[in-house]
């Protein structure tokens, strides 16, 4: 038997704590005012759950590290 | 942790699947939580009980990972009917670190299972184990050399002197 705990640990993407750099609008008259690339839509399901273990540990460190 | 493989012998028989009506099983029903952050309102709650948190605290002491533990919560909340499989092992991460967290909170010793959280100048308890029982085997080896020859097959006899213990063995002449 394996243990599905362990690889569901291992194969977790969790998200660096970097924001995604906003990409700024020209300031022009004639600019356009929305960018190129289209909104990101609902995030998947994976990354959601990555996000909930990174918020997680994130305040486990910090319990840890007083 | 090093999983051996071995033998499925915990496996369902063959046609096991088929002595119940169909439809009359929890997990043949549609699940009760469709999504991960329903099922993750179902558990979270539960593991925050202080009812439950203590014998869930036990277990974790007892030397149980927490990929076991939250193996099995999500397993029995399959089996009862509340999520699927597929999201019972997507919540398996977060059930992990929370438990981990109140764990950490409370100053309880686990183990993860995992071999992210493994420091690598930590050694595991099965080395540790393994250092002492050879050290213990060492100890117990020093003083038998000192006072007993390696090969006591042939003693001398002019040097054996018999003990003169109630216990002791009986000296038989000619042997």
């Amino acid at each position: 038997m394996y243990n599905v705990g362990y690889q569901v640990m291992n194969n977790l993407a969790i998200p660096n704590g970097e924001e995604p750099v906003k990409e700024q609008k020209g300031m022009g008259l004639l600019s356009r005012n929305k960018t190129s690339k289209p909104d990101p839509k609902e995030k998947d399901v994976r990354q959601r759950v990555g996000e909930y273990v990174a918020q997680i540990r994130k305040a486990r460190m910090e319990l840890k590290n007083g | 942790m090093v999983e051996t493989v071995g033998p499925m012998l915990d496996a369902p028989i063959a046609g096991q699947s088929l002595t119940a009506e169909l439809g009359n099983r929890p997990w043949q029903q549609p699940p009760q939580y469709t999504t991960v952050e329903e099922a993750l309102e179902y558990y979270i709650p539960r593991l925050l009980d202080p009812n439950l948190l203590d014998g869930l605290f036990d277990v974790m002491e007892s030397g149980i990972p927490l990929t076991t533990i939250a193996n099995a919560m999500q397993t029995a909340g399959a089996m009862e009917g509340k999520h699927t499989l597929d999201v019972g092992i997507l919540i398996m991460p977060v059930l992990i670190e929370t438990m981990a967290y109140l764990a950490d909170e409370s100053d309880i010793v686990y183990e993860t299972g995992s071999s992210t959280d493994f420091d690598s100048d930590k050694p595991t308890d099965a080395a540790v184990a393994r250092a002492i029982n050879m050290v213990r085997k060492k100890q117990g080896e020093e003083p038998s050399e000192e006072i007993l020859p390696e090969e006591p097959m042939e003693p001398p006899a002019e040097t054996e002197q018999p003990s003169g213990g109630l216990m002791s063995r009986r000296v038989t002449d000619g042997v």
